[in-house]
């Protein structure tokens, strides 16, 4: 999880976004080689000697479509394939809008914000 | 009748790795953890803010686990040392090699607060039954981590629930 292998790392995508890549098992990782075309790598997820050439392959295959359709394509796969959201993302993502994750707070001088929904003591909020 | 060995079962509801942060809370943790994820709350910027809301400088409930997370090195270690101790002696004794935290809820208390002390110690809470998934056969386990001040005061507990298995 420190980086040393391809199966576990962050990949741009042709938007200018990005991915993660977490298929630690066997299974998964072979599942996602398969699905991008890499099949000569499933026997390699701890080789070493390749990590170098394996991570430049998923660079060069993910930097060939947005990130929202490797998404599409990816996801349900059991291929550990997930997006990188960004921060407006993660505030009006439907999940955690559900969940109740973030609120607005008004401050007299600061006006109203988001923030995490965390209830703290003084603070005016309204979970949304 | 549960399979859960007796030595395991023993444990649970137990208090284990009872220890102290090795320096207090501060707020340069503080600030970088808000940076990264662009939380501009004032609460964590602006003291008379603070003041004014919680009576003084608080840190972000979210920072709650970094005073439990050693380094990997310090002066006399000279091992890697893990945060979650339980967790891995769980692995060790179920002989379940792989494992994942498959859930993590965090309860927050009293707020922590630059210069606090924060001490803690790990609970394992229960262990189920063998279960099947896609990862393979393993057992669920949930560890808490209750951290305190040096007031004794509760400011938190997290609730890890991990799956050990072994794969099928």
């Amino acid at each position: 999880l420190t980086g040393r292998y391809a199966c576990y790392d962050v990949y741009g995508t042709a938007d200018g976004r990005w991915v993660t890549v977490a298929a630690i098992e066997p299974r998964f990782w072979a599942n996602l080689c398969r699905a991008v075309g890499l099949e000569r790598w499933i026997d390699h997820q701890h080789d070493d000697d390749v990590q170098a050439e394996i991570r430049a392959d998923l660079d060069a295959v993910f930097s060939t479509r947005r990130r929202d359709d490797w998404v599409a394509a990816l996801a349900g796969a059991d291929t550990c394939v997930a997006p990188v959201l960004t921060i407006p993302e993660v505030v009006a993502d439907e999940q955690y809008a559900a969940r109740g994750a973030f609120a607005d707070t008004h401050h007299e001088a600061h006006g109203t914000f988001r923030q995490v929904s965390t209830v703290l003591a003084g603070t005016v909020g309204v979970r949304s | 009748v549960s399979t859960v060995p007796a030595d395991i079962a023993a444990r649970v509801g137990v208090r284990q790795y009872e220890e102290t942060a090795e320096f207090p809370a501060e707020r340069s943790y503080a600030w970088s953890s808000c940076a990264s994820v662009q939380n501009g709350n004032p609460l964590f910027w602006d003291d008379a803010v603070a003041s004014q809301l919680t009576g003084g400088p608080i840190l972000p409930p979210t920072t709650l686990s970094l005073w439990m997370r050693p380094h990997h090195w310090s002066p006399g270690h000279e091992e890697e040392r893990v945060a979650l101790q339980v967790h891995f002696d769980m692995k060790a004794l179920l002989d379940l090699p792989e494992a994942i935290i498959s859930e993590n809820t965090i309860v927050f208390h009293e707020p922590v607060r630059p210069g606090d002390v924060i001490s803690y110690a790990q609970v394992l809470r229960s262990v189920s039954e063998p279960k099947t998934t896609k990862l393979g056969t393993g057992r669920f386990w949930v560890v808490d981590v209750e951290y305190t001040n040096q007031h004794g005061a509760l400011v938190g507990v997290e609730s890890y629930t991990a799956f050990g298995y072994r794969r099928s």
